[in-house]
C-alpha cells in the first residue's frame, strides 16, 4: 500500500521534487563558486567577506526548505481535495492509516532533496580549499535543511488534511490575534500580540526554532 | 431473511433544508436492490452513510454484518463502490489506476481485470483525465468488479453513458452476479433499467424511504382504478389507497397498492362500482407513487 | 500675536535704538574732537564709550539672533527630556519622543557615560515633514532635526525624514548624537577609531566579528594574538607602533594573500606582470614590492576589533571614561586607552582578548535540543493530521 501511495505522490509531485533536488544541489555549489564575486580563489578569500557571502545564502536555504515542504504537502492532498476525498475514503483502510501513508510518502519524497543538498554542499566544500580558521559544515546544513523541510511539510500537511472546519479554526486563531492587537492599539497600547506570537514561534523553543539557527555551509 | 445492508432509525442532517429521517432500509443478501428516487431525494447521501463516508446523527447501520461507521474499513474491503461521479486521480494512467487500486484489495483478480479491460476496450496507457465519460464509467466498474466484492454499491453507474456502454457495463455486472452470490445495491433514476435487472426496489423522496418491496409486488401491486358512486368514507379496504382524484363525470380515479383481483368484492360491499383496473408499468407506478407522496395530507 | 513675533518686534526696536545711539555718539565725538587741547582725553573717553556701545550692541545682536532662530525654526512647543537628550516636539509626537529617548539614551549613556550629558546643549526637533514621494498621498512623515544650542542660539546641524517606529528613530538620534560627540575627538583618535563608534550596535556583535577576524586573519600577528601573545594583540590593534607593518606583522604567504585580495587595484596596466609573478610564481619579494609601491593601508584587524577594545576600556573605566579618552589628546593611543580604562594597557588588552574569545559564534551544527524539538513538533503536527475526520 505504501508503495502505491508513494508512487501516486511521486507522479503528481515529481516535477516539484526534481526542481527542489536540482536547487538543493545547485545552491551550495553556486554559493561557494559565487563567493568573493565569483573569483573562485579559495584560500585567498577574505574570510569575513566569505562568511558574509555564506550568510547571505542562509535565507535561500530557508526558503527552499519551506517551499519544498509546503509544495509537497499541498501536492500530497490536492488530488484528494479535488475529488472531495471520496476515492480516498472509500478505500478499505482507516483514515489515520491513509493519512499516515500519505505523510510517510511526503517525508520520503523530501529525502532526495535533503540528500541533493548534502551532496551539493559536500562537492562545494571539498572542491575548494578554505581560508585558515574556516570549516565547511555540509552535514549540519543538510540535517538542518531536512528537519526544516519536514517541519514545514508537517504544518501544511496538518492544515490540509483537516476539514474546512479545522481550517476555519486556524483562520479564527489568526483573526483573533489580529483583533487582539487592534483592540490594544484602540485603547492606546502597543500592539504586541502578533509580534510576541511570531517571536515565540521562531524562538529557539518555538515550533519553527530550527529555521532560526545558522544556515552556513562555511563557518568558523 | 438475512440482510446485506440494514439501517434502523437512521438520521442525517445534510443541511438546514434537507435531512434523512428514520431511514429503515433492508437489503436482502444476494439481491439486486434498485434504489430509486428523483434527483436530490437523498440516494447518494444514503449510500455515503452506508459506506461510512458520512457519520449519521442517529440510528444504526449494518453492512455485511459490520457496524458502520466503526467497522467501515473492514466492510469496504469486501465492497465494490462505483460513485456517482468518478473521483479517480486524473494524472494516473488506466494501468496505474488498476495497480493503485489493486494494492488495497487482497482479493483483487488480475486475470479478470485484464479480461474486463480487454472487453471494455480500455486504453491502458492513457491517462484517466483524457478518457471519455464512457471509458471512465467502464474503468470504475472494472475496479469495483475486479476486487471480487461480496457487495456492490453502485451510485448511478450508467448515468450519462451511451446505450452501448451501458449495456457493456450491465452485462459485466450481471455476469459477475450470476457467478457469485454478491449483493448489488444500485441507485438510479433510470427506472426502466432497474425494472429489467432488479428483484427488490426501494424508493426515496425528500429524505424519506417511501416504499421498499420486491420488484414483482411493486410492478403488480400498484394499479389505477376507475370507480363510480364511491362513498366518502371507505372503512377497512383490503388494499392501500394512495390517492383519490375526480375523473370524468361521476367517476373517480384511485391509485392503490397491494391490489389483488378478488378484491373487486369490496366495492359491492360499499355500494360502489369498479369500472376499470389499469396496469401501471414501474415508471408509471414510480411517478404515481411520488405524486401521491408529495400531495398535501388532507 | 505670538511670543515669537513679539520678541522679534522688540529686538528690532532695540537694534534701531542702538544704531541711533551709535550714530549720535559718533557725531558727538567728532564735534568734540574739534578741540585740539582736549583731543587725547576725548579720544580715551570716546574709546571707552564705543567699547560700552559695542558690548551693548553684541548683547542686542545675541538677543536678536535668539529670537530670530526661534522664529526661523518655529520650534514645536513641547519639550521632552530623557537623560541628557532634549526633544522639542509637536504634542502628537511626545510619546514617540519619550520612547525614542529612552532607547537612545540607554545606548548613549551606556557607551559615553557622563560625556553624554553634554548633549543637553542640543535639541532634537521632531515634527511633521512632507516628502516629495508621499505628498501625493497626503501622508505625513516625521522629520528629526539636530540643532545645536550655543548660548541660547539654535543653529541647524542636520535634518532627515524618519520612519515612525521608535527603534528606527532612536537609531537616527543615537547616530546624530554620536557624530556630535565624535566631533570633539582629536584627529589622532578619530583616525585610529575610524569608522565611528556605533552605540546602537550591540557590543557582542563587534566582539563576534573580531573573533572571526582573529581566527581567519591573514596576518601572522593575529594568529599569535589569538593564542595569547598580548604584544602581538597590541600590534594587531595598531596601538603599539610597528616600524614596518608588512614585514613585522605578515609573513611571505600573507603578502601574497594581501596582493591577491587586492587584485582589483593591484593588477592593472603596468603592474600585471608584477602581480602575476607574485600570485602565480609565488615571488614573495615581488608581492612585498607591490604592496609597498601601492601604499595600500594594511591593518591586521579591522574597525570592529578597535571598537571592541574601546568599548572594553569604556566599560572598565566607568562613567568618566569617555571624557578621559577625549581629554588626553597628544598622548599615544595605548596610554590614552589605559587612562580611559583605569588599568594598565596589557590588562586592558587581556580583558579584551578574553571577551573576544568568549564571543565565539554559535556553531553551525544542529544542536541535539534543536533537532529533537523539530522532530517533536513534526510528530505533534503529524498526530494532529492523523486525527483528520471523514466529513463529520
Amino acid at each position: 500500500m505504501f508503495k502505491a501511495i508513494l508512487f501516486t505522490q511521486w507522479r503528481w509531485g515529481r516535477v516539484l521534487v526534481a526542481t527542489c533536488v536540482v536547487a538543493g544541489f545547485a545552491i551550495p555549489v553556486f554559493s561557494v563558486r559565487n563567493a568573493g564575486g565569483g573569483s573562485w580563489n579559495g584560500p585567498m578569500w577574505n574570510a569575513l567577506d566569505l562568511l558574509a557571502s555564506m550568510q547571505s545564502y542562509g535565507p535561500i536555504y530557508v526558503l527552499l526548505a519551506g517551499f519544498a515542504g509546503i509544495a509537497l504537502s499541498t501536492s500530497a492532498w490536492a488530488p484528494d481535495h479535488a475529488g472531495r476525498h471520496v476515492y480516498a475514503l472509500s478505500l478499505p483502510l482507516a483514515r489515520w492509516h491513509y493519512v499516515l501513508l500519505r505523510y510517510g510518502s511526503g517525508v520520503v519524497l523530501l529525502v532526495p532533496v535533503s540528500l541533493a543538498l548534502w551532496i551539493g554542499a559536500l562537492v562545494a566544500s571539498v572542491s575548494t580549499p578554505l581560508p585558515t580558521g574556516l570549516h565547511a559544515y555540509p552535514g549540519a546544513l543538510a540535517l538542518r535543511f531536512a528537519l526544516a523541510s519536514v517541519l514545514s511539510f508537517s504544518v501544511i500537511f496538518a492544515v490540509a488534511s483537516g476539514t474546512k472546519r479545522s481550517a476555519g479554526y486556524a483562520l479564527a486563531v489568526l483573526l483573533g490575534l489580529v483583533l487582539a492587537d487592534l483592540l490594544i492599539s484602540l485603547f492606546g497600547g502597543t500592539p504586541v500580540v502578533i509580534e510576541s506570537t511570531l517571536g515565540w514561534l521562531f524562538s529557539s523553543s518555538g515550533v519553527f526554532g530550527i529555521f532560526t539557527g545558522r544556515w552556513m555551509l562555511i563557518d568558523v | 431473511m438475512t440482510h446485506a445492508i440494514q439501517t434502523r432509525d437512521l438520521t442525517y442532517r445534510a443541511s438546514k433544508t434537507f435531512e434523512i429521517r428514520d431511514l429503515a432500509l433492508n437489503v436482502p443478501h444476494g439481491s439486486l436492490y434498485g434504489f430509486l428516487g428523483p434527483n436530490g431525494s437523498g440516494k447518494t447521501t444514503t449510500i455515503r452513510l452506508i459506506l461510512g463516508l458520512l457519520r449519521p446523527v442517529a440510528g444504526s447501520i449494518s453492512v455485511l454484518s459490520h457496524s458502520i461507521p466503526r467497522e467501515s474499513p473492514r466492510m469496504l474491503g469486501r465492497t465494490g463502490y462505483v460513485p456517482e461521479r468518478p473521483h479517480l486521480y486524473p494524472m494516473l494512467t488506466v494501468e496505474e489506476a488498476m495497480r493503485y487500486h489493486a494494492a488495497f484489495y487482497p482479493s483483487w483478480d488480475w486475470k479478470w481485470a485484464d479480461e474486463l479491460a480487454a472487453t471494455f476496450l480500455l486504453p491502458r496507457q492513457n491517462k484517466i483525465g483524457g478518457l471519455s465519460k464512457g471509458e471512465t464509467g467502464k474503468l470504475m466498474m472494472l475496479l469495483a468488479l475486479a476486487q471480487r466484492p461480496e457487495l456492490l454499491v453502485l451510485d448511478e453507474p450508467t448515468d450519462g453513458l451511451d446505450p452501448v456502454v451501458r449495456r457493456d457495463v450491465l452485462m459485466a455486472l450481471l455476469d459477475y452476479v450470476s457467478q457469485t452470490s454478491a449483493t448489488v445495491f444500485i441507485s438510479s433514476h433510470l427506472v426502466h433499467e432497474l425494472e429489467r435487472i432488479c428483484d427488490w426496489v426501494g424508493v426515496m423522496d425528500r429524505g424519506w424511504l417511501i416504499a421498499e418491496l420486491p420488484m414483482q409486488s411493486f410492478k403488480n401491486g400498484i394499479k389505477r382504478l376507475r370507480v363510480s358512486n364511491a362513498p366518502a368514507m371507505l372503512g377497512d379496504a383490503p388494499f392501500v389507497v394512495l390517492s383519490r382524484e375526480p375523473g370524468e363525470g361521476a367517476h373517480e380515479l384511485w391509485l392503490v397498492r397491494g391490489w389483488q383481483p378478488p378484491m373487486t368484492q369490496f366495492f359491492d360491499g360499499i355500494g360502489a362500482n369498479l369500472r376499470e383496473v389499469v396496469d401501471l408499468d414501474l415508471e408509471e407506478g414510480f411517478v404515481e407513487l411520488l405524486r401521491t407522496f408529495r400531495q398535501p395530507q388532507s | 500675536m505670538s511670543d515669537v513675533a513679539l520678541a522679534r518686534r522688540r529686538t528690532r526696536r532695540r537694534v534701531a535704538a542702538l544704531g541711533l545711539t551709535v550714530i549720535a555718539g559718533g557725531c558727538w565725538t567728532a564735534a568734540w574732537a574739534q578741540s585740539a587741547a582736549a583731543r587725547a582725553d576725548s579720544l580715551r573717553l570716546g574709546r571707552a564709550s564705543l567699547q560700552a556701545l559695542a558690548v551693548a550692541f553684541t548683547a542686542a545682536r545675541q538677543e536678536a539672533d535668539r529670537s530670530d532662530s526661534l522664529a526661523r525654526y518655529r520650534l514645536p512647543r513641547d519639550t521632552v527630556r530623557v537623560g541628557g537628550l532634549v526633544f522639542r516636539v509637536m504634542p502628537a509626537y511626545a510619546p514617540l519622543a519619550r520612547n525614542t529617548g529612552t532607547i537612545s539614551w540607554e545606548q548613549l549613556d551606556g557607551m559615553f557615560g557622563d560625556a553624554a550629558l553634554s548633549l543637553s546643549s542640543h535639541v532634537f526637533v521632531l515634527r511633521d515633514g512632507m516628502t516629495e514621494i508621499n505628498r501625493s498621498q497626503g501622508t505625513r512623515t516625521p522629520t528629526v532635526e539636530l540643532a545645536e544650542v550655543v548660548d541660547g542660539v539654535i543653529s541647524p546641524k542636520h535634518r532627515e525624514s524618519v520612519n515612525i517606529a521608535p527603534a528606527d528613530l532612536a537609531n537616527r538620534v543615537t547616530r546624530l548624537a554620536t557624530a556630535e560627540l565624535r566631533a570633539r575627538q582629536d584627529v589622532a583618535l578619530r583616525e585610529w577609531l575610524n569608522p565611528m563608534l556605533n552605540p546602537s550596535s550591540p557590543a557582542w556583535a563587534d566582539r563576534e566579528r573580531t573573533y572571526i577576524e582573529l581566527v581567519t586573519a591573514d596576518a601572522r600577528v593575529s594568529e599569535r594574538c589569538f593564542v595569547g601573545d598580548l604584544l602581538r594583540c597590541r600590534q594587531a590593534l595598531l596601538i603599539t607602533p610597528v616600524a614596518d607593518t608588512l614585514s613585522e606583522l605578515y609573513d611571505a604567504a600573507g603578502w601574497r594573500r594581501l596582493v591577491q585580495q587586492r587584485e582589483g587595484s593591484l593588477r592593472s596596466g603596468r603592474t600585471v606582470p608584477d602581480f602575476d609573478r607574485c600570485v602565480n610564481d609565488s615571488d614573495f619579494q615581488e608581492c612585498l614590492a607591490l604592496l609597498r609601491h601601492s601604499g595600500v593601508p594594511v591593518a591586521p584587524l579591522g574597525g570592529a576589533a578597535r571598537h571592541s577594545l574601546v568599548r572594553t576600556a569604556l566599560a572598565a573605566g566607568g562613567r568618566g571614561a569617555y571624557a578621559r579618552l577625549t581629554s588626553s589628546s597628544g598622548k599615544p593611543i595605548a596610554e590614552r586607552l589605559a587612562l580611559t580604562a583605569g588599568v594598565p594597557v596589557d590588562s586592558l588588552v587581556s580583558m579584551w582578548r578574553s571577551a573576544v574569545l568568549a564571543a565565539r559564534p554559535v556553531r553551525t551544527g544542529v544542536l541535539p535540543g534543536e533537532a529533537w524539538l523539530a522532530v517533536f513538533w513534526a510528530t505533534v503536527l503529524g498526530l494532529v493530521s492523523f486525527g483528520s475526520t471523514r466529513w463529520r
